[in-house]
């Protein structure tokens, strides 16, 4: 399965944020590490498609202090399988290619 | 950091949360609101009031919407482990459910038993409602069948076509084709050994058969030449009949029957279930003759045919209006104020005019208002219990469960009730159903396409009346008991239903609807009842009656008339004989006869002079007794003598009538001296050397009622008797009045006659007061009891839980007062007072609008008074008496007990 740019980055940022991936901080840490500015809507499609492909899941959490609860979302093993091929066939491709 | 009341758009807001439902929407909404307070600290407020709106215009917003629409909600697990969830919450609900159930047997039982008599009264009137005025013939093409008859806007009735009127229509209409007549009416048969037997016969014409396109079962059906004068005279015979007559034989084709003494023989047999046009077991041909049946004639034809292709019944109706008009201008003393009219096929077979589609309406009316007071109360009694639950709701509320979450899981509970209930309706309108067909089997019958069985189609209505009931009594009440007063009592420290002007009102509208209610159903109820009840005046449980008659094996060399001379005779010897032998029986009292002479119908013509004139026809009973028969009924002679010998035969030329008779036709005056002749069908009369009648007959008495309406006078249907030799009759009833147990000497009498004669056959032995009308009469008044009994027991097993729920509810500031030192006589005031108001108030509402509602139904107000008064101290006796319970339970309150309580 091939994964598309902001899927990887949006599955790293999962990654990155541990047990504390909800939507707002999934947001806020690509724009904090990856630079740039994604909408809310893009960042929620995104994680429903990963939902969708079985490459991440998601439950929903109180949030500490009594506010709203969260849906906390965490990557599968098979999306973690997943991200590694991605992560390997970009090193293969840049084997080699010497940036001017 | 966002300034006070310096939020995103509140239109906008609210149409993106409409848009992205659930808690996955919530988060996503959040998410925006705090992008636009990040916006809100750079840019002023319209555009990042701007930004916001647009957020409703993106791509991505509405593929979010979708996504959450089409999974339910975002991300969780796949679909299959959804509804995996999905079963398991149902699965805890059903338990809870059933847990709640027994929890309280007393709701569940009166619940069940409420919905089941709402199911079984709303499915059962349903068949009877789709039966008789929208059934479905079961014929190819049924919907294209329809009936032609008269209106006589000067009389404001129906009239029956002759003759003319169907040939003139068979000729020229082209609407309607295949059009066909037949002239029903009860026969005597004699076949062979068995007894004679009464059927119902149609005298048919040959298009009849191909209007219904069914294809016989042996042999033919009519045909056009059988319709010739002169013809042989032939019958087609039906699938029972043929199977109870002539034990299924399939040669039965050319054997001889005898109709009314008429020698037919057996050309053809139909298929199970046929009974067209009606209800009708034997066919022969109608023979249409214009010279022996002119205008003018009663003749008392039911006129049917199909619509042509492409026409519709409007299209017809023009067409015979038509024929109509040119009829009135061509014999306008006739047919001036005649009105022909095309109607559904089954409405003259079941005499459906408006008077009966308004007692239909009559009759969905009274069942709707049960069933609106029944749901209304099993609600009242779930609220009531809710109620009791609110600390349990609280709980639930707070660990997270949804309003609608609970609210489903009391749906569900309702539906468990519901669904008991309906099954246990259907069961009950099943076993009525059948006792209901049962009786007009052995009656009058069934028409052809009734069926009184449950359908598909019931089975369906009472689910749906289930999941309805299950909405009224479980959703209704859990949202009420979930709304925003449960927070509100949650944060006041304890649950509460809310006790206030919603509780009265509740109680006053339960009271109120019960007493608008039942008055009406039981008016309504009374009404149906007392249309179709008639009873014996003389002691019908003293008397046995069999069907008797001689059943000599038809000789290959006899014609009908010698048949029937030879059984004639034959029978006026056994007759005596049997007579005699009967009598000398100490347990009998007397024994007479009773029959009917063919060509003596209903239809009569009267006059009381000399030279006899166009009175007016009217209708009556008409029934042949032998001379000793008011005697051993021991009906009395209200006016001019019994019979004698001398009445008897056509030299006799006598009648008799009863006093219905004499106040319906003569207004009260004096019948004795009046003419009567009975006029005949076109296959009847065949002995008078009259045209149009039989012969003038002469009242010379007039006896009380035989059989009169259990509850209306006016309703005795009137009757007359002409005298009549036993031996004369076709097949004749014996009438044998006994001392004692009547049913225990039934072995004894079959014994006694089959013992006489071996050619002597009779029908079962039935006691008179067991007969048809008698069990419809007396199951119709037990069911109008049952169904009233068990309303008033809602509305008590009502008022009783919500007083309990009122006692409970006030424990506190009961124990308070009697910390004070209140006396009980005070305290049990103080509880009773605001239920005996509640009380009155709802009488009083529902008497007014009871009795509006009664008034609109035609009764005067002294007698809407008395059905509504009578319901109303019904009412308030239940309801006191079912707060006595809960009032004592607040007396026993101990006053440190209810203090300590929060």
């Amino acid at each position: 399965m091939s994964l598309g740019d902001l899927q990887q980055l949006a599955m790293l940022a999962v990654i990155r944020l541990r047990g504390d991936a909800y939507g707002a901080a999934i947001r806020d840490e690509l724009a904090r590490v990856a630079g740039g500015s994604v909408s809310v809507q893009t960042v929620w499609v995104t994680l429903v498609r990963l939902e969708e492909q079985g490459l991440a899941a998601s439950h929903e959490e109180s949030a500490p202090g009594g506010g709203r609860p969260h849906r906390i979302f965490r990557i599968t093993p098979h999306g973690r399988v997943t991200l590694a091929e991605a992560r390997a066939s970009m090193a293969r491709m840049w084997e080699g290619v010497v940036q001017p | 950091m966002n300034r006070r009341g310096d939020g995103p758009p509140g239109i906008a807001r609210r149409a993106l949360r409409w848009l992205l439902p659930g808690p996955a929407g919530r988060e996503i909404v959040d998410d925006l609101n705090r992008e636009y307070s990040r916006l809100r600290e750079r840019y002023p407020r319209r555009v990042a009031g701007g930004w916001y709106l647009l957020q409703l215009l993106r791509p991505d917003t509405w593929r979010l919407a979708w996504a959450l629409r089409r999974h339910g909600k975002v991300g969780g697990p796949d679909r299959r482990a959804r509804i995996g969830t999905w079963g398991g919450s149902l699965s805890l609900d059903l338990k809870l459910a059933w847990r709640m159930l027994l929890k309280s047997p007393v709701l569940t039982v009166v619940g069940v038993l409420g919905i089941a008599l709402g199911t079984a009264v709303g499915v059962g009137f349903s068949v009877f409602l789709t039966g008789m005025f929208f059934p479905t013939l079961p014929l190819e093409e049924g919907d294209r069948l329809v009936a032609l008859t008269i209106w006589d806007a000067e009389a404001g009735r129906p009239t029956p076509p002759g003759l003319d009127e169907f040939a003139t229509w068979r000729e020229e209409m082209r609407s309607v084709r295949q059009l066909a007549a037949a002239a029903m009416e009860d026969r005597a048969l004699v076949t062979g050994e068995a007894a004679p037997a009464s059927v119902r016969a149609a005298a048919i014409t040959a298009s009849g058969f191909e209007v219904a396109r069914a294809r016989p079962l042996h042999g033919r059906y009519l045909v056009l030449e059988d319709e010739l004068e002169g013809a042989p005279r032939v019958a087609v015979v039906g699938f029972d009949l043929w199977q109870t007559r002539f034990g299924g034989d399939p040669g039965v084709l050319g054997r001889s029957i005898l109709l009314d003494g008429e020698e037919h023989t057996v050309v053809g047999v139909m298929p199970a279930g046929f009974a067209f046009p009606h209800k009708q077991e034997v066919w022969t041909p109608l023979r249409v003759n214009r010279a022996r049946h002119g205008p003018g004639h009663e003749s008392g034809l039911f006129v049917f045919g199909r619509l042509a292709s492409g026409a519709t019944r409007q299209q017809a109706q023009a067409e015979v209006t038509a024929l109509g008009l040119r009829a009135a201008v061509d014999v306008p003393d006739r047919n001036a104020q005649l009105r022909p009219q095309v109607v559904p096929y089954t409405h003259p077979l079941e005499n459906v005019d408006g008077m009966k589609l308004w007692q239909a309406a009559q009759l969905q009316l009274m069942v709707t208002l049960l069933l609106i007071a029944i749901a209304a109360n099993i609600s009242v009694l779930v609220y009531a219990r809710t109620a009791m639950r609110q600390n349990e709701i609280a709980v639930r509320t707070a660990l997270g469960a949804s309003r609608r979450r609970i609210v489903s899981q009391l749906f569900v509970e309702a539906l468990l009730l519901s669904i008991a209930g309906a099954g246990l309706g259907l069961g009950l309108a099943h076993v009525a159903l059948a006792q209901v067909q049962a009786i007009f089997d052995r009656g009058e019958g069934v028409a052809f396409w009734l069926d009184y069985g449950l359908q598909p189609r019931s089975v369906a209505f009472a689910l749906v009346l289930a999941v309805l009931a299950a909405v009224v009594v479980g959703v209704l009440p859990g949202l009420k008991s979930t709304g925003r007063r449960l927070t509100a009592g949650l944060r006041g420290g304890g649950a509460s239903a809310g006790l206030g002007r919603g509780w009265t009102a509740l109680i006053v509208a339960q009271v109120a609807i019960a007493v608008t209610v039942l008055p009406t159903a039981a008016y309504l109820g009374y009404q149906e009842i007392r249309m179709g009840a008639v009873r014996a005046t003389f002691p019908a449980d003293e008397f046995l009656t069999t069907q008797l008659g001689m059943a000599l094996p038809v000789r290959p060399e006899m014609d009908g008339q010698a048949y029937r001379r030879e059984t004639a005779a034959r029978f006026a010897v056994r007759i005596p004989e049997l007579e005699r032998r009967l009598e000398a029986d100490p347990a009998v009292v007397g024994v007479t006869f009773e029959g009917r002479l063919p060509g003596r119908g209903s239809a009569i013509e009267i006059d009381g002079r000399a030279e006899p004139r166009q009175v007016g026809s009217l209708s009556a009973l008409s029934m042949g007794v032998a001379t000793d028969y008011f005697d051993v009924l021991g009906a009395r002679t209200l006016a001019g003598r019994v019979f004698r010998t001398s009445d008897v035969g056509v030299g006799g030329g006598t009648l008799i009538v009863n006093d219905a008779f004499a106040r319906r036709v003569f207004g009260g005056g004096d019948p004795l001296g009046r003419w009567v002749r009975f006029l005949s069908g076109p296959q009847a009369g065949q002995d008078t050397d009259e045209a149009e009648g039989g012969p003038w007959l002469e009242i010379v008495g007039v006896v009380e009622d035989l059989y009169a309406s259990a509850f209306d006078r006016e309703r005795a249907p009137p009757t007359m008797y002409y005298a009549i030799e036993p031996a004369e009759l076709p097949a004749a009833n014996l009438l044998v009045r006994l001392r004692g147990d009547a049913v225990a000497f039934a072995p004894q009498l079959h014994q006694t006659i089959v013992g006489l004669d071996p050619e002597l056959k009779t029908g079962p032995v039935e006691n008179l007061a067991s007969m048809p009308h008698a069990r419809y009469l007396a199951m119709a008044v037990s069911a109008l009891q049952l169904v009233l009994a068990t309303v008033l027991l809602l509305c008590a097993a009502g008022i009783h839980a919500l007083m309990s729920v009122t006692v409970t509810r006030r424990r506190k500031e009961v124990g308070v007062r009697a910390a004070l030192g209140a006396r009980p006589a005070h305290l049990l005031a103080s509880i009773f007072s605001r239920v005996a108001w509640q009380l009155c108030l709802g009488g009083l509402l529902g008497s007014v609008l009871g009795g509006a509602l009664l008034i609109l139904h035609g009764l005067r107000r002294d007698e809407a008074a008395v059905f509504v008064g009578g319901v109303l101290v019904l009412m308030l006796t239940a309801g006191l008496l079912a707060a006595v319970g809960p009032a004592r339970r607040g007396l026993r309150i101990q006053p440190l007990d209810a203090l300590r309580e929060e």
